[in-house]
């Protein structure tokens, strides 16, 4: 199989893997003259690709084949059964030589609440990829509590600009104070999606939440920074927010605070 | 619940609105909104259509995890428009940056060999008035694809997209000033282009 991470397969279709899509009902996706089909096949977000009525057998079939759209999809619907689909086939996914195959399997291992093997997740961490290691975050932050906050925090410090983004907002999610400092640090990253990230992640820690990096942050050369610092200062320290802007206290509107997260 | 189509959502607030109860699904009414615009902005910096192929996909795919990563509060009050071509606007750098190709912009005043520097301010002819007489859009797209590099993607934002000018300095990192001005210029030079391709037409008509 010669195949690129780009999205673009370049199979040569063999008469196996053509029985397992007819069996199977995956339809690979050809190369597009718009890229959202491609783009949703990436996220696993392509729900075109699956027949309703096909079986757990056929889905693990699929996960063998030729094209990495048709695996991803399968992982994707394997994912989506819950519980009700057995861990193993989601797991060897995570060693699939596609690195959207390995992220679908990353998302849906992170949507097993119950099952899910935190440990596969964190080593999805180190995965080469960033887009494995940016859905290894989210997933890690959507556990909530039972993540662990070291690798996470680890991640704050990756080479790619997605993943740092990602494990701020899951830490975050964790609301784990011992992160605060992490965050603190990452104020000073360069890139503005990481200093919002890790503002916006600060508001989840409520009253917790530093409170001179936020108004140090009402400052930053990024206006997204800026906005998102004076959501998380009003939220998380509304004395001081109106303080500092008596005149639009109370009529400014940044609505619902962290606990009304969804 | 929206109905089918891109049309359903009546701006960029209904969809944020949208998108901040469920990502998943209402990710693609993004995509088809955005992706066509996006595209664009990206040829104009990149230059190269399959490179631009494979940074568009890539902006998607980031655009997709920074709004899984967001809290509901702040997608609704994200300002859409401006947020999607800042990162995309960085990736194309990035991208740019890696793969070793020259970024086909700059906002570089002291391009004093500009051909555009020597396009008098005081033209006869407002470029507004050009515009009007261009009645499909696509002409007007593609006669933004033939300006010169350093002035394609100011004359996008604002032309095209409608970004004010405090709103393209914001993308760029520019003062306002300078952007004011090579908008002025990068018009003065599109309402040329369009006026000959006017002028073209009538003669082979």
């Amino acid at each position: 199989m010669t195949e690129s991470d780009n999205g673009h397969s370049q199979v040569s279709q063999s008469d196996e893997s053509e029985w397992v899509r007819q069996s199977s009902g995956l339809e690979p996706i050809d190369a597009p003259d718009s890229s959202i089909p491609n783009v949703l096949t990436r996220l696993g977000l392509d729900n075109s690709a699956l027949s309703p009525a096909i079986t757990e057998d056929q889905l693990r079939q699929a996960l063998t084949d030729a094209e990495w759209s048709v695996r991803a999809a399968a992982v994707q619907a394997l994912g989506k059964r819950g519980e009700r689909t057995s861990l193993e086939p989601l797991i060897s996914a995570l060693s699939d030589e596609n690195a959207f195959v390995r992220a679908a399997a990353v998302r849906a291992l992170g949507t097993l609440q119950e099952e899910v093997p935190i440990d596969r997740l964190v080593m999805a961490l180190q995965d080469s990829e960033w887009r494995v290691r940016t859905a290894a975050a989210l997933s890690l932050g959507a556990l909530g509590n039972r993540a662990p906050v070291e690798p996470l925090v680890t991640a704050l410090r990756d080479e790619d600009e997605s993943v740092r983004v990602a494990a701020a907002s899951a830490l975050g999610m964790l609301k784990e104070k011992t992160a605060i400092e992490a965050l603190r640090i990452a104020l000073g990253d360069p890139e503005w999606r990481v200093r919002e990230a890790a503002v916006l992640a600060m508001r989840e820690m409520g009253t917790y939440a530093p409170v001179e990096p936020l108004v140090n942050a009402l400052s930053d050369v990024d206006t997204s920074v800026r906005e998102a610092s004076e959501l998380a200062l009003k939220q998380t320290h509304p004395d001081i927010f109106s303080r500092l802007f008596p005149d639009v206290w109370p009529q400014r509107n940044v609505d619902s605070g962290p606990d009304e997260k969804e | 619940m929206p109905t089918s189509g891109t049309n359903k959502y009546q701006d960029d607030q209904c969809l944020l609105a949208w998108l901040a109860i469920d990502l998943d699904r209402h990710f693609v009414d993004l995509v088809s909104l955005y992706e066509r615009r996006l595209r664009a902005y990206v040829l104009d910096i990149i230059g190269n259509p399959l490179d631009a192929e494979e940074v568009i996909q890539d902006v998607l795919e980031h655009v997709y995890y920074a709004l899984k990563g967001y809290p509901v509060e702040r997608i609704r009050t994200l300002k859409l428009r401006a947020w999607l071509y800042t990162i995309t606007k960085n990736l194309c750098y990035n991208y740019c940056k890696k793969a070793e190709l020259p970024v086909q912009l700059s906002l570089d005043v002291s391009e004093g060999d500009s051909p555009l520097l020597e396009i008098e301010a005081d033209r006869s002819q407002e470029p507004e008035e050009a515009f009007e007489r261009m009645e499909r859009l696509h002409e007007i797209e593609q006669a933004v694809q033939e300006l010169p590099r350093f002035c394609r993607e100011i004359v996008r934002l604002r032309l095209l997209e409608g970004f004010s000018h405090q709103e393209i300095a914001d993308l760029l990192n520019q003062p306002i000033g300078t952007v004011k001005v090579y908008v002025h210029r990068g018009l003065a030079l599109l309402a040329e282009k369009l006026h000959h391709l006017q002028e073209q037409e009538t003669v082979l008509q």
